[in-house]
């Protein structure tokens, strides 16, 4: 029986940057340039251990050139992937079950899983750009979407001056 | 189709700070391509056992494997470790730290705004606050912080982030 979910949406044109066991007063500074260059994070996570961080934070592709001229030497070239999308679930119920059926089936369809995060009512996923329809397609046979559903892909982007 | 937009306020505005404790932060290192079957029990006897998921983060690390944290409910339930003795991990597989409190918040359009999350960082190390994990991801902050600094870190924030008086 599948999981009732209350939507869906992908989210395209991503890049994704990797945070390598990084002091954390370096990758605050990275945080505080990128706000400096009215650059959005639009996920974030992060694992501290021992005054080091590691973790990755996503933004929009288009703002990757700017974020490069900024952050930290420490990050490398080889720290930076894209195109990334986020495939974003709205879990009705479940949602410790929905997550882990979800990362299993992704592993199991080889659909490389780079970053995920929770959120008040959301899981979100961060993935390869061009297999976020097929990863949608998946999420689809574990999960049920309400009838009157809205296209997964939004029209609208919003972006900052 | 494009939208521009410009947010702009004195102080950020948040709809409010919550905080929760006696937590337990749970790391999972999983080997990527393949999750044996048993080890995805431990998230079903979890909540079986009424621990209750409050945060998931994760990320790929550089030795391929897939980090996960895990922030449960529980106090008084059975503990984490006697739920993961099934799920055959090895222990070097695994970390708990409980223990462990958060502190979360949401605003207005903080998913398309810069700046959010280096603020409440801000906030944070102006204060000398350690972190023991975050997520941001769509219009919250979640932040994990050692027992006994949730509140030290909502006045922090509170510093930062306000709620508007009605």
């Amino acid at each position: 029986m599948k999981l009732p979910i209350d939507g869906l949406k992908i989210y395209n044109s991503l890049a994704l940057i990797f945070l390598r066991n990084d002091l954390c007063a370096h990758i605050r500074e990275a945080f505080h340039r990128l706000a400096r260059q009215r650059i959005n994070v639009n996920m974030l996570t992060l694992t501290a251990t021992g005054g080091r961080w590691v973790g990755a934070g996503c933004i929009s592709l288009c703002d990757l050139d700017r974020a490069r001229a900024v952050l930290p030497e420490s990050v490398r070239q080889s720290d930076i992937i894209y195109p990334v999308g986020m495939l974003t679930v709205f879990p009705h119920k479940s949602r410790t079950r929905l997550f882990f059926q979800l990362i299993s089936a992704f592993y199991e369809r080889r659909l490389a899983l780079y970053a995920t995060a929770s959120a008040t009512s959301t899981l979100s996923f961060i993935m390869d750009g061009h297999r976020l329809e097929q990863a949608a397609q998946l999420v689809q046979t574990i999960a049920e979407l309400p009838s009157h559903h809205t296209p997964f892909t939004s029209r609208l982007h919003v972006r900052q001056l | 189709m494009e939208t521009i937009a410009v947010y702009w306020e004195p102080q950020i505005k948040t709809y409010g700070i919550q905080v929760r404790t006696r937590l337990r932060l749970i790391s999972l290192h999983l080997q990527t391509g393949a999750i044996p079957g048993h080890q995805l029990d431990f998230p079903a006897e979890a909540v079986r056992k009424d621990h209750r998921l409050m945060l998931v983060t994760g990320h790929i690390q550089a030795d391929g494997c897939f980090h996960i944290s895990m922030l449960f409910t529980g106090a008084g339930a059975a503990p984490v470790k006697d739920l993961l003795i099934p799920c055959q991990l090895e222990p070097a597989n695994f970390n708990i730290t409980a223990p462990v409190e958060l502190i979360f918040f949401q605003g207005p359009h903080y998913a398309d705004r810069y700046g959010i999350a280096d603020a409440a960082l801000y906030a944070l190390e102006s204060k000398q606050i350690d972190l023991l994990a975050a997520a941001c991801s769509g219009s919250a902050i979640y932040l994990v912080l050692p027992e006994g600094k949730a509140q030290h870190a909502r006045s922090a924030l509170n510093d930062i982030f306000v709620v508007p008086l009605k």
